[in-house]
């Protein structure tokens, strides 16, 4: 776009006509780049209480989780970021909308999810504030989803979670001994 | 087909939250860029590298003679990485040009940001997106 406005410095019109359309620019140029199967999973479901009906996103992204849940319809009110460091037990957590600040039930829930996972989590909470009840079918449900996710997961690379202690398969016996 | 199904719309009708993933192979390497479209916001996420790599915040504003920019701030990770700037900018200018005004969360966790790998991100973008 700068060069743009260098080059039409030396025209009549100056940098103001660089802004007029003209030949269709190098940004405009269709992506030579075959589509494959995304490896990113998401999930997408509602389930409904006697109270309300809750949307849940689960998406996994490889090496993280985004969780959004909510009560109160279609929207981003909170992202918050949970993540194990070497200086606490507890993940640390960090508000990733600017202007939003880590408060209410979705930094906890965040560092939670995190922990029972073992990767970091970035986490949408949209509940409507005193309803701890709501709150724990939410963060329940979202529980068994992800580790179901995680299951499958691991079923499909044959790695183990960061978090949860799984027993090592025992080595292969070779006859020659290991190299 | 696999490809097909794997791009098509993953909510269950009548989710309220519009979701969209899809892949390219750019270079070799697999790229997912994953849409969800919220009524308040856009929170739009390309990786290579299974994380949310760095995370931009970019909000519209109209300047003195009408015209409307976004700008953009990166909340988490590299900071003053040209590489990044670029790529944030365009994208954020494509997807302000496909009529959406609302804030946008983006996040990048690419392996590299040449003028060829974004160039191949914003037209990605452009052909595959939540409005298509």
């Amino acid at each position: 776009m700068d060069r743009l406005g260098d080059l039409a410095d030396g025209l009549p019109g100056g940098r103001e006509a660089a802004d007029e359309p003209g030949p269709q620019p190098a940004a405009l140029a269709p992506s030579c780049s075959p589509r494959v199967s995304p490896s990113a999973r998401q999930r997408n479901f509602s389930i409904t209480t006697h109270d309300a009906v809750l949307h849940f996103q689960i998406l996994d992204l490889g090496r993280q989780y985004f969780v959004w849940v909510s009560a109160v319809g279609p929207k981003l009110g909170n992202l918050t970021l949970a993540i194990k460091s070497p200086a606490d037990a507890a993940p640390s957590v960090a508000s990733l909308l600017p202007g939003a600040p880590a408060v209410g039930e979705g930094p906890a829930m965040a560092q939670r999810l995190a922990m029972k996972l073992g990767k970091p989590v970035i986490c949408s909470c949209n509940m409507p504030p005193n309803a701890p009840l709501l709150q724990a079918v939410a963060e329940r449900r979202l529980i068994q989803e992800l580790q179901l996710m995680e299951q499958e997961a691991q079923g499909a690379t044959g790695q183990p979670a960061g978090g949860e202690a799984v027993a090592a398969p025992p080595a292969a016996l070779t006859a020659g001994g290991s190299g | 087909m696999e490809v097909e199904a794997a791009i098509a719309a993953h909510a269950p009708a009548g989710f309220p939250v519009r979701n969209r993933i899809f892949a390219r192979s750019i270079n070799g390497v697999v790229t997912n860029f994953i849409w969800n479209l919220y009524l308040d916001h856009l929170f739009l996420i390309i990786t290579q590298i299974g994380t949310v790599g760095t995370v931009i915040s970019a909000r519209q504003d109209s300047t003195f003679d009408g015209r409307t920019t976004f700008t953009t701030a990166v909340v988490l990770g590299k900071r003053e990485d040209p590489g990044l700037e670029l790529a944030s900018r365009q994208l954020v200018e494509v997807i302000g040009a496909a009529g959406h005004n609302k804030p946008i969360t983006l996040c990048l966790g690419l392996k590299g940001t040449s003028p060829a790998l974004v160039k191949e991100l914003v037209a990605a973008v452009r052909e595959d997106n939540v409005w298509s």
